[in-house]
């Protein structure tokens, strides 16, 4: 990466927030929001973001967004991010999402919409703002849920497309539902790097389509709420004339359920994800494979007063249902013409986490929090080249800080 | 005063026996601890809103940025300070979600592009100025006031 494209993120955000402050006090119809947050990390034996078992700072991400609305029922809104994370997340700032907002009904039971450009999809109950720190549950999202390298991440944080919503107000609750479809399209580099695990692949990996679904319950006023999404992703790879690669196709269809129950002190949310793979071609002479992934956490937040919570969290995904602890699939990947052998702790990750939170102001978020971690299924390959050589230590330690702002 | 508490805890049932049992309750609740009740608050829209009254569900969408439009304008969503206690007070007691919600309502609305957010006053008066003089303005005061400009919103189905 160069020095240039480092300074143009900082750049944005900084002319956002001298931007900002007089624009939110004049109550103007453009309106700027942003975020910044930068972590730490530091960990035993495996890397999470940068060489984090020397500590690392390798974890920013920066975002500003302008909304405006020329007509009632009409706005548009967009907002670029630069995210660093690791080896993979180099910080280029990307369009997070661009779209028009047309809502074509308002009533006391209810409206409903659709928005056509680059969208966030609702997947569970972060995926939408899962690259804004204050929104999240912890440091690090619940990688079983919120997974990084399956080369859907794409889809993950927005699509170009359509998507529909619509909300209906009943006695004691209300019932949203969420629509998206994607347009093909090819995906980034990085999500390219992380779903065929090489940087060298010539051809194109491409998103050939995309559908998700939310159905969210909410019953007083936010006290239970439940949501499941269906999403369903197909990506094709398209080999360029000279390629070590062939065509392959590698559709995902994942399930997310998802509770949360708010008290005043305290909040319990789980979400649980059954994921189906399947991969065919890519690699001559390999045969077709499917497997079903499946992951979930749950967590419990304390809230202490004057801005302090403290959370515990336990968060656990298997690579494949039928090998849970690995074994089979390292066996497999470690035969004679495999190129990547890998230990059987690349194929589970439990974990359990401990962190807190000081939200000094309602800007102002400092968090803290260690992982005690058995696997690196969920560990980027990209800070760790040594898993592709049956490398990693299965029982790990990580510890995470994260100042972030908002405006 | 009485109907006053129907309203704030009238979510928690239609039992009139337990009301009233919750009702005196507060009743001795509020004449030992004086200072730990905060006026009750109501909700005041620009007059360019015409109705007088909304369901609670619809004012919780107000506050949580999702119901945008109101007879026709756009709204704009005033609020007190997150740590302020009438907006804890206003937030737990007249829309029934904690404070912590509807932040969270919020960051999630800014940051996927679904609404500008609300707009973070310092005082009640200027709570009130702000309101008066934007089309399409919502927020909330902890006495209600007489003003050209201005005028309440009665939660359906809480008042006489």
């Amino acid at each position: 990466m160069t020095g240039r494209r480092k300074v143009v993120p900082w750049f944005i955000v900084f002319v956002a927030m001298v931007c900002s402050w007089p624009l939110q006090a004049a109550d103007r119809p453009l309106n700027i929001h942003g975020f910044v947050s930068q972590g730490y990390l530091s960990s035993t034996d495996n890397n999470y973001y940068g060489d984090s078992t020397q500590g690392s700072f390798d974890l920013t991400e920066l975002g500003v967004n302008v909304f405006h609305a020329p007509m009632p029922s009409l706005s548009l809104a967009a907002q670029v991010v630069s995210r660093r994370a690791g080896a993979l997340y180099d910080g280029d700032p990307r369009v997070d999402y661009a779209f028009l907002d047309y809502r074509l009904l308002s009533s006391l039971d209810g409206y409903g919409g659709f928005r056509l450009g680059r969208v966030k999809i609702p997947i569970g109950f972060h995926n939408e703002t899962r690259d804004v720190a204050a929104t999240r549950p912890g440091i690090l999202l619940p990688q079983s849920i919120y997974v990084e390298g399956l080369g859907i991440r794409d889809f993950y944080i927005g699509v170009d497309g359509l998507a529909a919503y619509g909300e209906w107000f009943l006695a004691r609750s209300t019932l949203q539902l969420d629509v998206g479809l994607a347009v093909p399209t090819t995906l980034q580099d990085e999500t390219q790097a992380a779903f065929l695990r090489t940087v060298s692949a010539p051809g194109d990996l491409r998103l050939t389509s995309g559908q998700n679904l939310r159905l969210l319950y909410e019953q007083d006023g936010g006290r239970l709420r439940l949501a499941a999404t269906y999403s369903r992703v197909r990506t094709e790879y398209r080999p360029a004339a000279q390629d070590f690669l062939l065509r392959g196709l590698a559709p995902v269809d994942a399930l997310v359920l998802s509770a949360e129950w708010n008290w005043e002190d305290f909040s319990l949310m789980a979400e649980a994800v059954h994921r189906r793979i399947r991969r065919s071609g890519f690699i001559p002479s390999v045969p077709d494979a499917g497997r079903y992934e499946q992951g979930y956490y749950i967590q419990g937040t304390y809230r202490l007063g004057n801005g302090w919570e403290a959370f515990l969290r336990y968060d656990t995904h298997w690579n494949d249902r039928t090998d849970r602890a690995g074994h089979r699939q390292s066996m497999e990947s470690l035969a004679p013409e495999s190129l990547a052998p890998q230990a059987p702790h690349r194929f589970y990750q439990h974990q359990w986490t401990l962190g807190t939170g000081w939200r000094i102001t309602p800007q102002w978020l400092l968090r803290a929090e260690w992982h005690h971690v058995h696997g690196t299924a969920l560990t980027p390959l990209a800070d760790n080249p040594v898993f592709d050589e049956a490398g990693g230590k299965a029982r790990w330690d990580l510890f995470a800080l994260q100042a972030s702002f908002t405006f | 005063m009485r109907e006053d508490f129907y309203r704030r805890f009238g979510k928690w049932g239609t039992s009139g026996r337990r009301l009233a049992t919750l009702v005196c309750l507060l009743w001795v609740g509020m004449a030992l601890f004086p200072g730990a009740v905060v006026g009750a608050q109501v909700v005041v829209v620009n007059d360019s809103i015409t109705r007088n009254a909304l369901p609670v569900a619809t004012v919780r969408a107000i506050f949580s940025l999702r119901v945008q439009v109101l007879d026709g304008h756009k709204l704009t969503v005033f609020v007190l300070d997150p740590r302020d206690p009438v907006h804890t007070g206003f937030s737990k007691d007249v829309l029934g979600v904690f404070p912590y919600q509807l932040e969270a309502a919020w960051n999630r609305s800014i940051f996927s592009g679904a609404s500008r957010g609300p707009v973070i006053v310092n005082s009640e008066a200027e709570m009130h100025r702000r309101v008066a003089n934007t089309v399409g303005g919502v927020g909330y005061l902890s006495q209600p006031v007489a003003h050209e400009s201005i005028r309440i919103l009665n939660i359906e189905g809480s008042h006489p």
